[in-house]
């Protein structure tokens, strides 16, 4: 198992197309890391850059100590799972998993131990003989694991590997690879744009936007402290709503208004906004649908006609008009809602993040005044 | 629903006497194959043979040590075998380089590919029997290399088109299994264009095997007779056509087409539409 | 990949492109430069400018076959592709025994022009004697007609594969929506089958025109321009300019011929494939 160095990695394709722009990240061993993003944001292509399927047009990569910008693909000891799988249509799930060890001129009897072991951990043996078209899309999927594992290569590479599964076994076979990472204890590097995997993979998680890193982090944090618009809207589902509002410092009282609606902020947030001398300037004011709430309270809260509600189990998403916008609220399934009625819903600030509404980036996040007042979590 | 029985039944009936009109002509020529010599003209051509005109297998015998068929057949083959076998080989790797190499030069390779499957074979038959003089390519022996380089545009061609659609992924992963570019193209792509091997496979082969006026061309038709030469050698050599032998000969040589053809009927009706399709 | 493949590149396309000069690209430009010289071997030509190809536009001979080869294109063209397209709705009807059917009618395509034409031959000129009609040698309309029966004889299979490939490419979802939508047998046959099959008559068409333009070997076995040089096709009338006629300016002249037959196919094939591709529907 290795460690991945990337540095200043750019990726400019001939027709003047900035795929990748300025990518730096150290992966430690043992890793999972997930490059997560909407489509086009150059996840896949840094993936192939550092599988060695694409050339790196600036930047240095490093594996372990080894400079690896100019080694072919098969001489870096690395195994790479595809998102259509790409196996080999015309050889036998055996011979799949064993091409790579075949290629290596090594020993028979120790290529079917290391088959074998593979098959075994992802409950292949039965299947040893078939061909790929004779497989479903969930024994495929665990054959082209299974490809990688047998090489017990420095890195995996996973390229949106469960896109092409259907709901249910995306699920199943998310925690298989989940568990498979604690057993290997291998670095790998995973792809996709499905947030959820990525929250419940990921040791750390990069979120990639138009080929720039927006933020690397634990998921806990990209969850709780988004450092910008992007990851917020990004992160979370449904998405986090966002009020433009404007600041207004008098007197050591802040009020962010919308439309004549103010409302007020906590002492924490309040000192942020006077230290980063926010009077008169637009903020952001970011806040989860599941931290609006149905309560009679008259402050901090935003009233609206409803316009859509959708039963989702336990809770229910209901989207409210509010002036020109359009609120998201998770709420629980036991509350009476009527459609076109009106809803008045309250704003938890202890939850809410304001940010810069000129650079998008985040000012303060509320759950933080706690933290430091209580000094949790450090 | 009666009435559209009824309409049904006349179509096949319409079908059976349209096939047999299909096969009549060859039948004609097997018919007359068995007659005597004196008995094959323009005004008996119809005449099924009677006891008199019963000629047995002797046409056939008179075809095949006289005309010398069997050689004919033996270059035929050579010359088919060996073509194919390099075009298969040769042209699928060129159409892989081309299709996965996004360069300048390749898109023009591609186009002059493309553009010789139109050119008519008199804009080149002369210059092209001269430079086939000129590199001893003028026997049945390296022939080859002037079918592969005049049956490249439609290999490639056709090669391109399917390889289009094998997903790239399949050989970054053998690339990325330790394969070289050589590696990932026999034990990866070469077993998967299969199905267009026997495409292209079949539709050259059907070409080189009657190919009449390039082998007449190169080859020295004193010396080398493909089965094409022979028929036409013999029809148009002066003094009286041997008509019971010429017809043996016509019969003799449709008949391995016909049983390859009835073997693998499958494949080579597959392979033509795919052929068709993809240019 | 393409970086490790660019080492490899002469091992891929080199044999191919070496042969594609010598058996192709090198016979096509001296083929051009030979066109505008005199010679009797490619050693001793001179350059004489465009004469050959004024030369070649007044030879009554070429003018008559190109005039034939045209007219024999048209209705080739035409019965080939109406026929095979019949056959192909035919068996597509789900009746019994069509693969046996499809079979029968591909077969003549397998067998060689020049077999092909002495079969015809014979068969033609006995159904001459039958009538008391002058035998093919001697009588340019039975030529005519009999090369195009023969060629419709060989190529209404290839055709009718196609055809049917592209029927059975039809989905059954847009026919049956078409039903609900109250067409009838022939309105789906002229709005939805047909304008869905743009693509196989595009093929259809650009082989069959190719081929007729281009055929030789069926030309000389049945004809063999017979009766007096009026059924010679282009293809055959070029040949003959080069290996039958006495003169050393015959060959230059046959060159010339040969580059004017080039274009006009090149012509002919671009446009009429432009032609069609733009009346394809994309599904």
């Amino acid at each position: 198992m290795a460690k991945v160095k990337l540095e200043h990695i750019k990726k400019i394709y001939p027709n003047g197309f900035e795929a990748v722009k300025d990518f730096s990240l150290d992966i430690e061993d043992e890793e999972f890391v997930i490059f997560v993003g909407p489509s086009g944001c150059g996840k896949t292509t840094t993936l192939r850059m550092i599988a060695g399927l694409e050339q790196l047009s600036e930047g240095e990569l490093w594996i372990d100590e080894k400079r690896m910008n100019d080694v072919e693909p098969r001489d870096r000891d690395i195994a790479m799972v595809f998102q259509s799988y790409a196996l080999y249509p015309h050889m036998s799930v055996y011979d799949n998993m064993a091409f790579a060890l075949k290629l290596k001129h090594i020993d028979k009897k120790i290529i079917e131990e290391a088959v074998m072991h593979a098959a075994d951990i992802l409950n292949l043996k039965e299947l040893l003989k078939r061909k790929p078209s004779q497989l479903s899309g969930g024994q495929r999927q665990r054959v082209a694991m299974g490809r990688a594992i047998v090489r017990n290569p420095k890195v995996f590479l996973m390229d949106e590997p469960l896109s092409n599964l259907d709901a249910k076994l995306r699920v199943q076979m998310r925690s298989e690879i989940y568990k498979l990472h604690q057993r290997l204890k291998a670095t790998i590097i995973y792809v996709t744009h499905d947030q959820t995997e990525a929250m419940t993979l990921g040791t750390r998680i990069v979120v990639m936007d138009k080929g720039e890193i927006m933020q690397q982090d634990t998921p806990m944090n990209l969850y709780h402290r988004p450092q910008n618009c992007f990851v917020a809207g990004f992160i979370g589902s449904p998405q986090m709503n966002f009020i433009e509002t404007l600041c207004m410092i008098d007197e050591n009282q802040v009020y962010l208004m919308h439309q004549g609606q103010s409302f007020e902020v906590s002492s924490y947030l309040k000192e942020k906004l006077i230290k980063g001398n926010y009077h008169e300037k637009e903020v952001i004011l970011g806040i989860r649908p599941e931290d609006l709430k149905i309560q009679a309270v008259s402050q901090n809260s935003i009233q609206g006609k409803i316009i859509i509600k959708e039963l989702l189990g336990y809770e229910t998403s209901v989207r409210m008009a509010f002036y020109e916008k359009e609120i998201t609220a998770m709420v629980s399934s036991e509350e009476v809602i009527h459609m076109d009625h009106e809803l008045k819903l309250y704003l938890d600030m202890n939850h809410v993040h304001l940010f810069d509404a000129q650079t998008k980036q985040a000012i303060a996040h509320a759950v933080d005044a706690d933290l430091d007042v209580k000094g949790r979590n450090n | 629903m009666i009435q559209n029985k009824i309409k049904n039944g006349f179509i096949i009936a319409g079908l059976i006497l349209l096939s047999v009109l299909y096969c009549y002509p060859i039948v004609l020529i097997l018919i007359n194959s068995f007659k005597i010599e004196t008995a094959i003209s323009t005004s008996t051509a119809f005449q099924l043979p009677t006891l008199e005109t019963f000629a047995g297998f002797a046409n056939y015998v008179q075809a095949i040590i006289a005309n010398c068929f069997l050689t004919s057949l033996f270059y035929s083959l050579i010359i088919t075998l060996t073509s194919v076998a390099a075009i298969l080989l040769f042209t699928s790797m060129c159409a892989w380089f081309i299709t996965r190499v996004a360069s300048k030069w390749n898109k023009l390779l591609y186009y002059l590919f493309a553009f010789s499957m139109v050119v008519p074979f008199q804009m080149v038959m002369f210059t092209l029997s001269s430079t086939a003089d000129a590199l001893n390519l003028n026997n049945p022996f390296n022939i080859w290399i002037i079918y592969l380089g005049f049956g490249a545009g439609l290999a490639v061609f056709m090669f391109c088109g399917f390889m289009r659609s094998i997903p790239l992924e399949i050989e970054e992963a053998s690339m990325m299994d330790g394969c070289t570019p050589l590696q990932t193209f026999f034990q990866i792509v070469f077993p998967i264009l299969k199905p267009t091997m026997v495409s292209v496979g079949i539709l050259e082969a059907m070409w080189i095997w009657n190919d009449y006026l390039l082998p007449t061309l190169v080859l020295d038709i004193k010396v080398y007779k493909t089965i094409p030469m022979l028929i036409q050698y013999f029809r148009g050599s002066y003094g009286r056509v041997e008509m019971g032998a010429m017809m043996a000969s016509i019969i003799l040589s449709i008949l391995p087409i016909v049983l390859v053809y009835l073997i693998g009927q499958k494949h080579i009706i597959k392979g033509v539409t795919a052929g068709a399709v993809k240019g | 990949m393409e970086k490790a493949l660019k080492k490899y590149t002469w091992v891929f396309i080199g044999p191919t492109l070496l042969a594609f000069i010598i058996g192709f690209i090198l016979p096509f430009l001296q083929g051009l430069y030979l066109s505008m010289s005199q010679f009797t071997t490619v050693k001793n030509a001179t350059f004489v400018g465009f004469s050959n190809f004024i030369r070649a536009i007044e030879d009554a001979e070429f003018l008559n076959s190109f005039q034939f080869t045209i007219a024999f294109a048209i209705a080739a063209v035409l019965l080939i592709n109406v026929i095979a397209f019949i056959f192909a709705l035919l068996l597509t009807r789900k009746l019994k025994g069509t693969n046996i059917f499809r079979t029968i009618f591909f077969m003549p395509n397998l067998i060689g022009g020049i077999v092909l034409g002495y079969i015809w031959q014979i068969l033609i000129n006995g159904v001459l004697a039958l009538v008391s009609e002058p035998l093919l040698a001697l009588n340019a309309n039975a030529g005519y007609w009999g090369l195009i029966l023969l060629t419709c004889w060989q190529q209404i299979g290839y055709m009718m594969i196609i055809y049917i490939a592209g029927l059975s490419n039809i989905s059954e979802d847009i026919l049956e929506a078409a039903m609900i939508d109250g067409a009838k047998g022939m309105q789906i046959l002229w709005k939805v089958k047909i304008p869905m099959l743009m693509s196989s008559f595009t093929v259809c068409i650009f082989l069959t025109l190719t081929n007729a333009f281009k055929l030789y070997d069926q030309n000389l076995a049945l004809t063999a321009g017979d009766p007096n040089k009026f059924t010679e096709m282009l293809a055959l009338n070029i040949t003959n300019t080069f290996y039958s006629r006495a003169g050393a300016q015959w060959k230059g002249i046959g060159q010339a011929k040969a580059v004017l037959f080039c274009i006009l196919v090149v012509v002919i094939a671009m446009t009429q494939l432009r032609a069609t591709r733009r009346k394809e529907v994309q599904s």
